[in-house]
C-alpha cells in the first residue's frame, strides 16, 4: 500500500494537470459498477468485512455519482 | 520565504494523528486475530514467558512473537486494554506516513511526496489496520523503514552505512510476521538488481552486516525456544504454518481474488495507483523499479500464494 499511495499521488497530479473530464467520468462509471456488484451481493466479502458492506456501498455510490457528474459537466463545458 | 524543513512533516502529522487517535471508546477487540494477539501478550506478562506464544495455557509456535512482545510492552505502558493492544499499530502507522513522505520527497518530489503520504493515511485498508492490534501495520512500518534507509544510503553514495538499517529490518520483520519476510525481501529485488549501478547496495557490506545483526534476535529467540521446547515443536510449527497457508485457500478465494479485493479495500486509490504506476514507469527511469516494479512483484507473489486474505496487501 505505501507504493500504491505514491503511485496514486502521481496519478492525481497528472489528472489535475490534464483536467479530469473523461477520466473522472470513466472512473465514476467504474465506481458505480463496483457499487452494483457489491449491492447485488455478487461478491462474497470475508466475514470481518461483511459489516462494512453498506458503508462501502454508500461510499461507492456517492463517489461514483459525484465523479460521473463532474466528469460529464467538464466534458460538456470543454468538449474534445 | 522558504518554508521550514519540518513543516511538511508537521502538517502531515496534523492530518494523520486525528485519523488514528479519534476512535470509539467502545470498540472491542475484533475476531479473530486481535483477540489472539491480545491474549498471547497478556499471557507473556502473566507467566513471565517471553519465548513462547501461549493460548489457553498451551504453548504453540504457529506464529512468531514480535507483535506479542510489543503489545506486552504496551500493557506495561498503558495497562491492560484495547488501546495498549493497538498502540504498536497506531505508532507504526504514524511512522510509516512520516517516512513515506521522506521516501516520496527523495523519489517523486516534495509536493507529490506529501500527497502520497496523505493518501497512504486514508487508504481504507491502511486506515482500518492502523486501528487494529495485529501484525500488519507494524510489518508495513518496518518495510517502510527498510526502503527509506536504502534511499538515504543511495543519496549519500556508495558504501554509506544506511543499508545496515535495512538489513536489520529483515530480522525484525521475521519476528513480527514470520516468513512474510520472504515476499517482502523479494519485492525489493527489482530495485536492488536493476538499479545496482546507481546505488551499489548489493556490494555494500553494511547491508549484509545489518542482515547479520537482524538475525541476532531471531536466532536468539529460536535458539532459546528450541532449547526449551524442541525443534519439532518450534521449527516444525513455524514451517508447518507456512506450508499450511501456502496450500489452503481462505474462504474460497481464487487466483483473481486480489484483482477485486485490492481495488475494493484500496478504493479509490488502487484505481488511481494503477494509472500512476504507468506514469511513473514511463517518466522515472531511476525509481520505477522501486515504486512500480516492487509493488507489482509483491502483487504477483500474493496472487500465487495459496492463502489470500484482505490484509496481506497492506504491505
Amino acid at each position: 500500500m505505501p507504493g500504491l499511495a505514491l503511485m496514486s499521488a502521481v496519478a492525481v497530479d497528472e489528472l489535475r494537470q490534464r483536467g479530469l473530464r473523461w477520466v473522472m467520468a470513466g472512473l465514476g462509471l467504474l465506481v458505480l459498477g463496483a457499487a452494483a456488484i457489491l449491492g447485488f451481493g455478487w461478491v462474497h466479502l470475508p466475514s470481518e468485512w461483511a459489516s462494512l458492506r453498506w458503508g462501502l456501498w454508500g461510499t461507492l455510490v456517492v463517489l461514483g455519482v459525484n465523479w460521473l457528474a463532474a466528469g460529464w459537466r467538464g466534458a460538456i463545458a470543454a468538449p474534445g | 520565504m522558504k518554508r521550514a524543513a519540518w513543516f511538511p512533516y508537521f502538517s502531515l502529522l496534523l492530518w494523520v494523528l486525528p485519523l488514528v487517535l479519534i476512535r470509539s471508546g467502545q470498540q472491542s477487540l475484533m475476531a479473530h486475530d486481535e483477540g489472539i494477539y491480545a491474549v498471547q501478550a497478556k499471557a507473556i506478562l502473566e507467566t513471565g514467558n517471553w519465548l513462547a506464544p501461549q493460548w489457553a495455557g498451551e504453548v504453540g509456535f504457529d506464529r512468531t512473537i514480535g507483535i506479542q512482545w510489543l503489545m506486552a510492552l504496551g500493557y506495561q505502558l498503558l495497562g491492560l486494554g484495547e488501546e495498549a493492544v493497538r498502540l504498536p499499530s497506531s505508532m507504526a502507522y504514524v511512522l510509516s506516513a512520516l517516512l513515506l513522505l521522506r521516501i516520496g520527497r527523495l523519489t517523486i518530489g516534495d509536493r507529490l511526496g506529501w500527497l502520497g503520504a496523505a493518501i497512504f493515511a486514508v487508504v481504507p485498508l491502511v486506515a482500518h489496520y492502523a486501528r487494529l492490534g495485529t501484525q500488519d501495520m507494524v510489518l508495513v512500518g518496518l518495510e517502510v523503514v527498510a526502503v527509506w534507509a536504502l534511499l538515504e544510503g543511495e543519496r549519500l553514495g556508495h558504501r554509506s552505512w544506511w543499508p545496515l538499517v535495512t538489513g536489520v529490518m529483515f530480522g525484525w520483520v521475521f519476528l513480527i510476521k514470520g516468513f512474510m519476510v520472504l515476499p517482502a525481501a523479494v519485492a525489493l529485488l527489482p530495485y536492488l538488481l536493476f538499479a545496482h549501478r546507481r546505488h551499489g547496495h548489493l556490494a555494500n557490506p553494511w547491508l549484509y552486516l545489518g542482515g547479520l545483526l537482524g538475525l541476532v534476535p531471531v536466532v536468539g529467540w529460536l535458539w532459546a525456544s528450541i532449547g526449551l521446547y524442541g525443534t519439532d515443536r518450534v521449527w516444525g510449527s513455524l514451517f508447518g504454518k507456512l506450508l499450511h497457508l501456502r496450500g489452503q485457500t481462505y474462504q474460497g478465494a481464487g487466483p483473481l481474488y486480489y484483482f477485486w479485493n485490492i481495488p475494493a479495500n484500496g478504493f479509490p486509490w488502487a484505481i488511481l495507483g494503477a494509472i500512476g504506476g504507468g506514469l511513473i514507469w514511463g517518466k522515472s527511469r531511476d525509481y520505477r523499479m522501486l515504486l512500480v516494479g516492487g509493488p507489482l512483484l509483491l502483487f504477483l507473489e500474493l496472487c500465487l500464494f495459496g492463502t489470500k486474505t484482505p490484509y496481506y496487501p497492506c504491505n
